[in-house]
């Protein structure tokens, strides 16, 4: 066989990116923000959606809201705040319905209630449990409540300054969610496997339980609605799966198709859901 | 059923009128290489009656007793041999044809025209025809070939898989040497795993399968290997940047046992290693490779015995390493990520031609294909004597332990097809582990043995039949089983083709199909990065099934253009595909959860093709008009929407000219309409709690996506060239190339995302492949 004689010449120009005109006609809606519990007045937040080549409209409009306790009428307001604070609070064992209409739009209506009360009964912090791959120290947090027989309950844990990202959690309740791998922001979960027991959640990460206003550890068990899990459920999922720039390429091999957000508001966009939430301090 | 009944009966009745003419039989082979020829014609030069060699070569061709007839053996890129016989007992004839080296491809007289058999919606290609295929990396990609022509799509750049007649990549069987792969695409689907060196005919069917095919219900591709040299040493080396690749065959024992042997593999990681530790010294190391390995051996026991080893495998890594060190800290940080895919396929094969010509195929095989991410970061401090480390691994495998048995029986030049196929098959579709390590505790977890067995079995019958005198039919069924854990599947499946040669040119065509499919593939897309997991039929994943009509026109001008056009309908149900949302690799739920089954499906298509294979000129042009859509329950409240990669238009272009004995040019150009994606209309803001920032409420903002696949992607159109220029050497042939891919630099978009610049939201298209050069050299010899 003859030598080979070989010459290559292969230019390859680096891919690129171009921008794209687009014009969606996207056919605006309203949009409600509540989030209630007792003790704390009604706070809604009113906006509009807006077409994505567009800066979502922050600004004040006049709508009609209306708020419904137990089918019947409590508050008929018109205002042009994005945020109205009503002097209103919610009460334990009442449906609300609100009401929000605005000229050129549909008019939206969500209807939700509080959750039964749940008592944070314990917490505990141990800290360290161990180093993680980058020889960073990491805890376990550790809260103990009695779930409600019978009845779907839902809740959230919050601790403020805590950090679980990329800390494999054990718990068999978090687990059992299926949302640990979209590195969700918030501790969430049902009741699916402990209906009516006594349960101590771990939660693995890094932080320290913190309370600036008292100078001490507290951790936050909130009771949630459905809609209120469902909105965090969808929310870490919405999030995960949106199409914004692709930094890591795995995340691009791996990331799935976008998903739409949850929303209990019917004819419009947003989340208008009661929690009750159980307050401990470290001993 | 009742349409059934009559195919049995029907094929039934021809065996119990075979008669016992006068036959010639033998193998048709290439003088200089004795490589076997498939679908070449031995006909009557009068009548240009005749039949075809099978996948073997072989051909069985039956005369009246002392009748004088003229036989020609003809084959494409071939010269013609005629044969006078008068025979009153059955004879061997092994013929051998000559290479025809002329520029131009000639025709091939009394090759039996497409009008006159039962077949549609097929295309055949063979060696000479892949090696004069336009390319633009040195050699033809075959998939890329197949998708210039009508009903057969690619979805994107860098998306390697075939989209056949509305289908999805996973309801397309490839079969090498009768043994199925399951990823044949290499990384951005530049080079299949098909090396075109190796090959000796490829046929696709789109529809209008026969009988003897299954198991998938979109088409078929079945790519046969050379044999091997009989009677000398030869082979090609050749190197450029993309590829290494050296092919070699020969005889084992001249004329009685030959060999081939083939190893390709890409270069870019050793570009990107020179560039990442030696240019910049970078601690991070990324990468990418592919090899491809083809060995056979084949072996000539005597005129009636023939037996084949082959073997393939193949593998695809895109990796990702890292190696620090933290003075500060005093920790030595290592990490390792390996996306790796591949096949590996062995078969051996036994040929036995029986007394009365018939003849048998029993193949015993084994198929594996490995999907596998694996993950590994640790970080050790000797000092302080800490350590740590995490692993993460998701695997999916198959492995397939296939025998079968195909029989031919010639009855009156029209051959008796029935065959039996059994399956073993191991699946595990779906293998997480992890583990945690610190100092010296260790968590692990996930569900590393996930194994489902199943088992496959088929049985089939076919037969063409002339029904009337220009009116003729392949009538087949099959039956299909599967069984997995406790369950079973049985689906009969009826195929009809029917050929009506009603003007000298002309032929009408017509068929009915009815396939299924028991193994499913679970793909996220997204990338032209697999990430294919396969999955059997169980209790809540029943068979895919389609059904598909076909009507078609075919006609052959008197100067050999030939012209095809058909429509077809196409029905699909039980499909699944991934939820909304759904992460691949999540440890957290079962693979079965993450699904969506009971999928409906279908898709519709108007398919033009012109076609000049005669002259210096020759390429052709095609056209697809099609619609398909989907429909889940769960998604989009169960109504039908667009298929991803359903495509209204699309159109090729391609163009060889053969300047002169040792130039020739080549020149493609595609367009189709962007693929259908789901795209963010308009976005509002949701107030989320700030945990960092005691739990304050802060707007965040949500997506409001159009309907499913709602929005289309901008058109993808793209021009190729190629050069090649040929030179004969004393001890062989030295072949340059040239080519250049996206001469005018379209940006084609891979992928769409938002962007926030300066209080706007702005859309960007990702774009993979720009205008690229090529230049190489190939030695043959």
């Amino acid at each position: 066989m003859k030598p080979i004689n070989l010459i290559v010449l292969f230019v390859f120009v680096v891919a690129c990116t171009k921008e794209l005109d687009y014009d969606f006609n996207h056919d605006s809606k309203l949009v409600i923000n509540c989030l209630f519990t007792p003790g704390q007045p009604f706070e809604f937040r009113i906006s509009r959606t807006a077409a994505m080549e567009n800066k979502i409209d922050g600004s004040d409009f006049e709508y009609i809201l209306k708020l419904y306790k137990n089918d019947e009428l409590i508050v008929d307001t018109i205002s042009d705040l994005t945020n109205l604070v009503l002097n209103v609070y919610p009460s334990i064992n009442a449906v609300y319905q609100v009401e929000c209409s605005s000229k050129n739009y549909l008019t939206v209506t969500a209807t939700d209630s509080l959750p039964e009360y749940v008592k944070l009964q314990k917490i505990e912090s141990i800290y360290p449990i161990g180093v993680d791959a980058y020889g960073d120290e990491y805890g376990k947090l550790q809260a103990t409540f009695k779930d409600a027989i019978g009845v779907n309950n839902y809740y959230e844990l919050l601790v403020a300054d805590y950090s679980t990202f990329d800390y494999k959690q054990k718990d068999k309740v978090l687990i059992n969610e299926g949302d640990l791998d979209y590195e969700p922001d918030f501790v969430f979960f049902s009741d699916e496997l402990i209906d009516g027991e006594q349960y101590t959640l771990d939660v693995i990460g890094v932080g320290y339980l913190y309370d600036e206003s008292t100078d001490r550890g507290c951790l936050t068990l909130k009771s949630i609605s459905e809609a209120y899990y469902n909105y965090q459920k969808y929310y870490t999922r919405h999030v995960f799966n949106q199409q914004v720039q692709i930094v890591d390429f795995y995340d691009f091999v791996y990331r799935g198709e976008p998903i739409d957000m949850y929303t209990n508001v019917v004819n419009g966009y947003g989340i208008f859901a009661g929690y009750q939430s159980s307050e401990k301090y470290a001993e | 059923m009742r349409y059934t009944l009559s195919i049995i009966a029907l094929i039934a009745s021809t065996l119990i009128m075979a008669q016992t003419p006068i036959t010639i039989s033998g193998y048709l082979s290439d003088s200089l290489t004795g490589e076997r020829l498939i679908g070449a014609n031995v006909f009557n030069a009068i009548t240009y009656k005749g039949v075809s060699t099978n996948n073997f070569g072989y051909y069985v061709f039956q005369l009246h007793e002392n009748e004088i007839v003229t036989v020609q053996f003809s084959y494409v890129g071939y010269n013609t041999e005629s044969c006078v016989f008068k025979l009153n007992t059955d004879t061997i004839v092994n013929m051998q044809l000559t290479s025809d080296n002329s520029i131009e491809q000639v025709v091939v007289k009394g090759e039996k025209a497409r009008e006159q058999l039962a077949e549609m919606s097929k295309m055949s290609l063979n060696a000479d025809q892949i090696s004069r295929m336009p390319n633009i990396t040195g050699e033809p990609n075959l998939l890329k070939v197949y998708q210039l022509m009508p009903g057969i799509a690619q979805a994107d750049e860098g998306n390697s898989g075939l989209y056949v007649r509305g289908g999805s990549p996973d309801q397309n069987l490839f079969l090498l040497d009768d043994v199925p792969l399951y990823n044949v695409m290499h990384l951005g689907g530049i080079y299949s795993v098909f090396d075109p060196a190796v090959i000796k005919n490829v046929t696709l069917y789109k529809g209008g399968f026969p009988a003897r095919y299954g198991g998938r219900i979109s088409s078929i591709i079945d790519v046969r290997n050379k044999d091997g040299n009989l009677h000398k040493f030869g082979g090609e080396v050749g190197i450029s940047l993309l590829l290494s690749k050296v092919f070699l065959e020969g005889p084992i024992k001249k004329d009685k046992a030959s060999f081939v042997l083939s190893v390709r593999r890409s270069n870019i990681d050793l570009f990107t290693t020179l560039y990442n530790k030696v240019l910049t010294k970078s601690p991070e190391n990324t990468g990418y490779y592919f090899y491809d390995i083809n060995a056979k051996v084949n072996l000539i026991a005597n005129q009636n015995n023939r037996v084949f080893i082959s073997f393939y495998k193949g593998l695809d890594n895109f990796y990702r390493r890292e190696k620090d060190q933290d003075v500060g800290s005093g920790y030595d940080y290592e990490g390792e990520s390996e996306l790796k895919w591949g096949n590996v396929s062995a078969s051996l094969r036994w040929q036995h031609v029986f007394k009365n010509n018939s003849i048998n195929n029993f193949t015993v095989a084994y198929s594996n294909y490995t999907y596998a991410n694996e993950n590994h970061y640790s970080a050790n401090n000797t000092e302080g004597n800490q350590n740590s480390s995490t692993s993460y691994s998701l695997k999916s495998d198959i492995k397939d332990i296939i025998v079968k048995s195909d029989l031919q029986i010639p009855i009156a030049n029209s051959d008796l097809k029935a065959g039996i196929e059994l399956t073993s098959h191991r699946f595990n579709p779906s293998a997480i582990q992890y583990s945690d390590k610190q100092n010296d505790s260790v968590n692990t977890g996930g569900n590393p043995n996930n194994i489902m067995p199943a088992f496959s079995g088929a049985i089939y019958l076919e037969r063409v039949f002339n029904l009337l005198p220009k009116l003729s039919a392949n009538l087949g069924l099959r039956l299909a089983s599967f069984f997995v854990s406790d369950t079973s599947f049985f689906n009969l499946e009826p195929r009809v083709i029917v050929n009506y040669h009603f003007a000298k040119a002309w032929a009408l065509k017509a068929s009915y199909c009815h396939m299924t499919q028991n193994i499913h593939l679970l793909s996220n897309s997204n990338t032209g990065l697999p990430s294919d997991l396969w999955v059997p039929s169980t209790g809540i994943i029943s068979p895919e099934q389609s059904k598909q009509v076909s009507l078609g026109i075919t006609h052959t001008s008197a100067n050999n253009y030939l012209f095809t056009a058909e429509a077809y309908y196409k029905t699909m149900n039980n499909l699944i595909e991934y939820k909304a949302g759904t992460l691949i690799y999540s440890s957290n739920q079962d693979w079965t959860e993450k699904i969506e089954t009971e999928g409906k499906g279908y898709s519709a298509g108007i398919e033009l093709m012109l076609e000049k294979k005669i002259g210096k000129v020759t390429g052709w042009i095609s056209y697809t008009l099609s619609k398909s859509e989907r429909q889940f329950s769960n998604i989009q409240n169960g109504d039908y929407f667009p298929f991803k990669y359903d495509q209204t238009h699309n159109f090729s272009f391609v163009f060889n000219y053969a300047i002169s004995k040792k130039l020739s040019a080549s020149l493609t150009w595609q367009y189709h309409t962007g693929n259908a994606i789901t795209i963010a209309e308009g976005s509002y803001e949701q107030m989320v709690p700030n945990y960092y920032d005691e739990g304050k409420l802060e707007p965040v903002a949500i997506h409001v996506y159009s309907a499913k696949n709602g929005y289309r992607m901008p058109a993808y159109h793209k021009l190729d060239v190629g050069l090649n220029y040929t030179k004969p050497k004393p001890n062989g042939t030295a072949v340059w190339h040239l080519g250049i891919f996206n001469v005018y630099n379209r940006q084609n978009a891979h992928y769409l995302y938002f962007k926030d610049e300066e209080g706007e939201t702005k859309l960007y298209q990702q774009s993979l492949f720009p205008i690229m050069f090529n230049f190489g050299y190939l030695f043959q010899f």
